[in-house]
């Protein structure tokens, strides 16, 4: 896949960096620096993640008021290429 | 409990079907070092491990090989797409045709079906991260020999990202047994398993 810097990428890139320092953290808890930067990734997720859903549809059911919404949001299995 | 996202942790989209990768792929589904053993052996192991950050360590590390499971199966779902019967014979995907169709179904490469007996639960912190960390090598091995056989970039880049995520489940729970012996007697960590020889808060 073409490397885009687009919303979609920006979002899984975010969220996979919050994903990973998270698992550090389980066995680094007292690492203030790698607790920081979480910190700053996790705000650049609440500034992204209402775009995100805008534009991709729920990506959690919590996100989605509406059944047909969640429905609708293509699965992550589907393949996208074109759509992004 | 779990809450499902609608999403990946990295793209998949595969344009070129081709049920022979399908095949050789889908053994990190269900076969003896796969993403399905590696998510059972962590999340049944958190149980019994007697500190809450080894018990959030196997819960985070078998959480997201649940997410890999998901992966695998898209992959093979995307390169299992209008096959004709003559692409199916000549990638010798037959056999598997045959019993599943284009159903993603874990099994190994060699069609043997999943089995619990690929993995251990021991009730003894030492002897799981042990396996753990044997689980780790042995799949990064596995997505290795897979890297060796396939050429589609498509592809590629998918296996390389869960190879390297192998390689950071290994130091996490190299780390974690680290953590775990500093808190045994230091001169005998097997002397006793906290939670069954000595039942005392350890957290």
């Amino acid at each position: 896949m073409s490397v885009q810097d687009d919303l979609k990428t920006r979002f899984m890139a975010i969220r996979f960096s919050i994903w990973d320092l998270h698992l550090y953290l389980d066995t680094h808890p007292d690492d203030a620096a790698a607790q920081a930067l979480l910190e700053k990734y996790r705000a650049q997720y609440e500034e992204i993640s209402q775009a995100y859903v805008e534009k991709y549809g729920p990506y959690t059911s919590a996100d989605s008021p509406k059944a047909a919404a969640w429905l609708k949001a293509p699965w992550p299995w589907d393949n996208t290429r074109g759509n992004c | 409990m779990w809450q499902y996202q609608k999403t990946l942790q990295y793209p998949i989209n595969i344009q070129t079907s081709n049920p022979l990768y399908a095949k050789i792929i889908s053994s990190q589904l269900g076969g003896p070092d796969g993403e399905l053993g590696a998510s059972l052996r962590y999340l049944n192991q958190r149980f019994s491990a007697p500190y809450a950050d080894i018990q959030g360590l196997l819960t985070d590390i078998g959480t997201e090989e649940l997410a890999h499971m998901e992966m695998i199966g898209t992959i093979m779902h995307q390169l299992t797409k209008n096959l004709s019967a003559e692409e199916i014979k000549r990638a010798g995907f037959e056999g598997y045709f045959v019993d599943h169709t284009n159903g993603v179904y874990p099994a190994s490469a060699a069609g043997v079906p999943f089995t619990a007996a690929y993995l251990q639960s021991k009730g003894d912190i030492i002897t799981d991260l042990t396996e753990d960390l044997a689980a780790e090598q042995k799949a990064r091995t596995t997505y290795d020999n897979i890297l060796r056989l396939i050429d589609d970039p498509d592809i590629t880049g998918i296996i390389r990202f869960l190879r390297e995520r192998e390689i950071v489940h290994f130091q996490r729970f190299g780390e974690a047994l680290q953590l775990v012996t500093d808190r045994l007697n230091d001169k005998n960590f097997y002397a006793f398993t906290p939670g069954v020889d000595r039942p005392v808060d350890l957290r």
